[in-house]
């Protein structure tokens, strides 16, 4: 006789869950079926049923709380293994002792004779299932605010139209009486490096003065700068809304700012943008647009770099009231491209775990602001240290 | 109900067209409610499996517990969720909430879904879960006894005992008339290329819905080490595997993520949003793939702490994802390979870069599955 306590075996399991991330379950072949349910009924069937597909030749005896199954859940039970479980109590105060003996019966969980479970149980199920509830619609939130925001913005944006010198290679896009130059760098040597050529500089005619198209294209032109021909087809408009959205919040909306790229202003700039000589595909055969960083921050050796990490860390620590060891640096490496921009971090002890992913936020806006903005901010990573692992 | 009565089953693609109404609020501006929830109920799985990206997905250990669980589905369903498929970083049916979590996710309105090894699932539990269910998926990444021991990380007989779980699913779908959806998934690594065909045999053999063969993600440094490069080299047999569908059973190659190998075409990530993801610890990140501490920049809050509905209202909530689709990130360079979200993410970078308008073609009818985008 193999004897078992249900709770123990609870304990196991819950344990299993937290520390044995795989191979989790009670080291126990006959329970390797076994999932404990919220439902104790369930649960107790659930273990019957795994003893019954895996033991062979042995009785087992569960130890059940006294008062885990009522009387009319054991009839249950018993009606579901008949003739291979049996109930006892050990004593006035339990525990209780299921006995399960090999060979007496089939489980009739199982077997009805067509393989599945019997069609009545199976319509009480169906019937729960079909008498659904409609899901509830969602809370809506709009914005009210940036519409009449850029109509304001475009008449206090002045005519900055500036033309194309014509000796540099340029682009053209038209919309109605608006004409989009882009002028490409010197070294560019045709149509066919296409994509990644670096823009020179980006200048308009034709938008009529104080109109929203006029705005719009005055800061297409500001946010230009250093863009490749790729990103300025790919994100020119969505770099305006940025713009704009960090410039006044009022602009900002609720939900993703780049979304506002389907408002009918913004469809006129993308359309311009469209007519540039990039194929939507560029990114899978080109590399995308990844700016370096600055040179001021290439020239530093990695002990300077380090050094200036760690002289921020502390104005972030003392920006934010904390002390020196509750952000801890724990290094600086390269990114995919090679470039040292991966800062990682630690938090102490005495910072509260769930506000670690925020300060990680707001240090990385911090460094960005102070250092570079294409540094990123790493946590520690951490470890799957089981032994089956490969890593 | 057959399958042959469904209207489109979309493998390699995106469904995110069809909800227009989410579409529309996005393009408005609104803090929209995912549409699908990718989510575990646990980190833990009684598996080992040798390709498992969960290896790379630790993150402070929670317990999910039944009314944690309760309270997320209410949740869910009040802002607007349509789907959760219970898939992500841990093997939910080792949960001791899944069937609550599965019935109870049903009956608030939640389209429910289960990707799963299904050793457990023998017929008493597939009985309180296949009427609930839109489609479960099983993880069987080898034919063969001897190779599936090998790849998933368990012993050989537990090949036989998955085999025999999906024959009983098979006919209790087929007795008792059920539209649920049951899959096949082949977790290809170039070095399982001789399971791909016995693996479509006995998919042929046991008679699921369908086989879908996909490649194995991997993370921006490279850890699992999957050579991309390879999989050119798998076409033939690919194909040949496709070739063995028939009226009832379809071998479907995700050939456009395969073909892409760890490419991708766009950098900024739109997809969180309308699709997001949620670790078995609880934690709430927009990607699985950030699920690690490593990249704690991107942890939202945990279920286990907070409610959903808070945590979906929450500025650091908008903050995440407006840093997604900002120039501030660059999916290219931060990203590991072909995300979960990565058809996603396609369909609407082409939108916002204007090349197409995500409408639904006229007298297309709804595809299965709508609700898992």
């Amino acid at each position: 006789m193999i004897t078992l306590n249900y709770e123990d075996l609870i304990s196991q399991f819950d344990a299993s869950l937290v520390n044995n991330l795989r191979l989790t379950g009670v080291k126990n072949p006959l329970l390797e079926l076994w999932v404990p349910d919220g439902d104790p009924l369930r649960s107790i069937e659930g273990l019957v049923h795994s003893i019954s597909q895996t033991s062979r030749d042995e009785p087992v005896a569960i130890e059940l709380p006294l008062e885990l199954l009522s009387d009319a859940q054991q009839d249950m039970l018993l009606g579901k293994f008949p003739g291979a479980i049996t109930f006892e109590m050990v004593d006035d105060s339990g525990p209780c002792l299921l006995t399960w003996t090999p060979g007496a019966t089939e489980d009739k969980t199982l077997n009805d004779g067509s393989g599945v479970m019997p069609v009545e149980d199976v319509s009480a199920l169906l019937d729960r299932a079909g008498n659904l509830k409609a899901p509830r619609k969602a809370v809506r939130h709009l914005p009210t605010e940036y519409r009449d925001f850029l109509l304001e913005q475009g008449r206090k944006i002045p005519d900055e139209t500036v033309f194309s010198a014509s000796a540099m290679p340029s682009l053209t896009c038209r919309t109605g009486s608006c004409k989009l130059h882009v002028l490409l760098e010197p070294r560019w040597d045709g149509a066919q490096k296409g994509a990644d050529h670096p823009i020179e500089t980006v200048t308009f005619e034709g938008a009529e003065p104080g109109t929203v198209e006029a705005g719009f294209l005055s800061v297409l032109a500001q946010v230009s700068n250093s863009l490749t021909l790729s990103e300025l087809a790919d994100h020119g408009t969505v770099r305006v809304i940025e713009f704009l959205a960090d410039t006044c919040p009022a602009v900002r909306p609720d939900g993703i700012a780049a979304s506002l790229v389907f408002t009918e202003e913004m469809r006129f700039l993308t359309g311009l943008l469209r007519q540039l000589p990039v194929a939507p595909d560029h990114g899978l055969t080109q590399p995308g647009f990844s700016p370096a960083p600055a040179e001021a921050w290439m020239a530093l050796s990695q002990e300077a770099r380090l050094a200036t990490l760690r002289q921020h860390l502390q104005g972030f620590c003392d920006s934010q009231g904390l002390r020196q060891e509750d952000v801890v640096l724990d290094g600086l490496v390269d990114d995919l491209s090679g470039w040292p921009v991966r800062v990682v971090v630690t938090c102490g002890p005495n910072t509260d775990p769930r506000e670690r992913p925020g300060l990680v936020r707001h240090l990385e806006h911090f460094l960005k602001g102070k250092l570079d903005r294409t540094l990123i901010v790493l946590y520690e990573a951490a470890k799957d240290s089981n032994k089956i692992r490969r890593l | 109900m057959a399958m042959t009565d469904h209207t489109d089953l979309i493998l390699d693609g995106t469904k995110i067209r069809w909800h227009q109404d989410r579409l529309d609020a996005w393009r408005n501006g609104e803090r929209i409610a995912p549409i699908t929830i990718d989510m575990a109920l646990t980190r833990a799985c009684n598996y080992g499996c040798h390709f498992c990206y969960a290896m790379l997905q630790e993150n402070d250990r929670k317990t999910i517990t039944g009314p944690v669980i309760r309270d997320f589905l209410d949740d869910c369903a009040e802002i607007g969720v349509r789907g959760i498929s219970l898939v992500s970083d841990g093997e939910s049916t080792v949960s001791p909430v899944f069937v609550e979590a599965v019935q109870h996710g049903a009956s608030c309105g939640l389209s429910m879904a289960v990707g799963t090894n299904a050793f457990v699932l023998t017929k008493p539990k597939l009985a309180e879960i296949l009427p609930y269910l839109t489609y479960l998926r099983i993880n069987i990444s080898a034919g063969e006894a001897k190779r599936y021991g090998e790849i998933m990380g368990v012993k050989e007989r537990y090949f036989e005992r998955v085999c025999q779980n999906i024959r009983d699913m098979v006919a209790f779908k087929k007795e008792h008339g059920l539209s649920v959806t049951i899959g096949m998934q082949m977790v290809l690594m170039p070095e399982y290329a001789d399971q791909i065909l016995p693996l479509a045999r006995l998919g042929k053999e046991l008679r699921p819905d369908y086989l879908v063969i996909k490649h194995c993600s991997d993370n921006e440094d490279g850890d699992l080490g999957v050579n991309y490069g390879e999989y050119a080299d798998l076409t033939g047999l690919l194909s040949e595997a496709e070739a063995l569908s028939d009226d009832e059973y379809r071998v479907v190659v995700k050939w456009s993520k395969i073909e892409a190998g760890d490419k991708r075409s766009y950098q900024r990530c739109y997809g969180a949003p309308f699709m997001l993801q949620i670790s078995g610890s609880g934690l709430i990140a927009p990607c699985g793939m950030l699920f690690n501490e490593r990249y704690k920049r991107y942890h939202i809050g945990n279920i286990c702490d907070t409610r959903f509905r808070d945590i979906f209202q929450s500025d650091d909530y908008w903050e995440v994802m407006r840093h997604l689709a900002s120039s501030e990130f660059n999916a290219q360079k931060m990203c590991g390979t072909l995300c979960l979200q990565h058809k996603v993410n396609e369909a609407l970078d082409y939108h916002v870069k204007g090349y197409t308008e995500l409408s639904i073609p006229e007298g297309a009818q709804p595809p299965q599955h709508i609700n898992f985008i």
